[in-house]
Formats: C-alpha cells, structure tokens, sequence
C-alpha cells in the first residue's frame, strides 16, 4: 500500500501522503471556543486543551495542485483526519470495509466516508485505521514546509488513485442512504 | 485573460492601427498628413488604448513572477489576489474519469452503518 522508504518523495507533497501529528482542524469541537478580546475586537482565538486535536492526517489534494512544480496552483493543502479502526464499535463490518477500498464497475453499495490504511511501522494503529472524508479541511499554502516536514508515508500511485476515486465518489454520488 | 496570453503579449506587443487618410478632391490619398493628426488618430484608438493596457498588464505579472519565483518565494500566499486570479487557467478534464466517477452515481453509501469510538463523532 505504502512506497518503500527510498522511493518516498521527500521534496514535494502529494495526494495520499500521510502527515504525522498535525492539527487537526476537521475534528475540532466549537464547545469552549472564545475569543480574546482587545478594544472591541477580537484578536485570537482560545481553544481549551481537551478539545484540540492532533493526530495523524492524509493529503486529500490532488497531487498536481500541490506540486512544487506547479508553484501558481498551490493555494491550499486538503487534508483529512486518521482514525484508529480499532475504535470501530461495529467489528463484524471491519472486513467489508476494508474491501471496500477498491470500487469495483457494477457495486451498488460502499463504505464510501471512509479510506482503509493498513498497518505499518510508521503507523501506531497496530491494526490500520481510516481516513474520514467527512472530516476533510483545508490548510493554507504557507504551512506547506512544516507538512512536509511531518510526512512519514506516501501511498503507492494505484492506491492514491483508488483513494481518489472514492472520494470524488463519496461527493458526486446521488442516491440517498436509506 | 489567461496567463498563456499574457505571457505572448510580451513577444507580441506591436499594436497594428490603421489610419484612414483624407481624401482628396480627385479621390486619391492625400500623403501629407499632418503629425499632430496622426498622434490624435493613433491616441484616440480603441486598439492603441487596449493594446497598451495589456502590455502594462503583462509587464506588471512578468515582474510579480520575477519577484516570487526568484527573490521571494513565499510571496504568493493570496489566493484571492488580483494577481493570482489572472495567472488561473482552467482544469483539464478527461473523459474517461468523469465516466468513472458517473457510473457510481446510484452506489448506496454504508458508511452511517458503522462507528468510531474516539470522541469525533459526538
């Protein structure tokens, strides 16, 4: 599922890269948020320690637009959270899950919220965990160093791109869950 | 205008203007046309002004993308910069991914059948 270490490229993001112990903006609850207030006007933000999370995440963006090759388009990195799926409380759905990471032409129906991550030496989810769509938010382009600085792992190409069909599926799909 | 464009503009900037002449009473071309004439013709041009308009464009984005990708490259850091709105040019889509993505438009999602215990999903 993952690039060997030696073809891990280190001097550039792209789609299915996995950032170590980020922020993680998605997951963030606005209980408890406040604002510091100066003359009227609000001037930072307070967020209480029980409620920020960091944790690992993924690159959701698509590779081309967050290609230092490609300096113009890189306005903003998507990423989204990493869940352990060892806190799933339906275990007998894990497997089907797990499946469910390659769609395959004629399925009808899919675990379409979430990627599967197996796992790895890198990784502290000793039985993989899930990157969470539903979840996804967005940095800006100046943080880009400090995200590649944390990249630990970078999906092999087929797999970003299963990754990347089931998240622009998970947008476009039409039928409603019943 | 795309960034393409403005980049041929800096190989391109000759603005062709055609200048009608008066006339004289025999109906040839008169050849002695005052300069100042001229200058009015050539300033009072639509083409001329256009023309102008887009080479000071074009300098001014050379000169932006001089500075961030030479001397400063952290200076695009504004998505929503008039600058950086020029330079955009459209996505290619090809057909056979957005054929892909089409033929799972019925797929049923089951992801509100299972759950994560860790606090996210209060």
């Amino acid at each position: 599922m993952y690039l060997e270490e030696i073809n891990i490229e280190r001097n550039t993001l792209r789609q299915g890269d996995i950032i170590s112990q980020t922020h993680l903006l998605g997951v963030l609850n606005p209980q408890g948020f406040s604002d510091v207030v100066n003359n009227g006007k609000p001037t930072a933000w307070i967020i209480p320690i029980k409620e920020e999370a960091i944790g690992d995440a993924i690159v959701l963006s698509h590779s081309c637009e967050i290609s230092l090759a490609n300096k113009i388009k890189v306005t903003s990195i998507i990423l989204a959270p990493i869940r352990n799926i060892d806190t799933a409380t339906e275990k007998d759905k894990i497997e089907e899950l797990i499946k469910s990471n390659i769609l395959n032409a004629g399925q009808h129906s899919s675990y379409l919220k979430y990627f599967y991550l197996e796992p790895n030496s890198k990784l502290k989810y000793s039985n993989g965990a899930i990157c969470d769509f539903s979840k996804c938010f967005s940095l800006r382009n100046n943080f880009y160093q400090k995200l590649l600085d944390k990249k630990i792992l970078q999906l092999r190409q087929d797999i970003a791109d299963a990754m990347a069909l089931k998240l622009g599926v998970y947008f476009y799909r039409r039928k409603l869950a019943s | 205008m795309t960034y393409e464009a403005n980049s041929r503009l800096h190989y391109k900037n000759i603005i062709p203007i055609i200048i009608a002449t008066p006339q004289a009473q025999d109906g040839s071309s008169n050849p002695t046309l005052d300069i100042d004439e001229i200058v009015n013709k050539v300033l009072s041009s639509e083409k001329f002004e256009s023309g102008i308009k887009n080479m000071i464009e074009s300098h001014i984005i050379g000169k932006e993308i001089l500075e961030s990708t030479y001397r400063n490259p952290e200076a695009i850091d504004n998505p929503f910069d008039a600058i950086y709105l020029a330079k955009l040019e459209p996505d290619i889509i090809f057909d056979q991914d957005q054929l892909s993505i089409e033929s799972f438009s019925e797929i049923e999602d089951l992801s509100d059948t299972i759950h994560f215990n860790d606090g996210w999903d209060d």
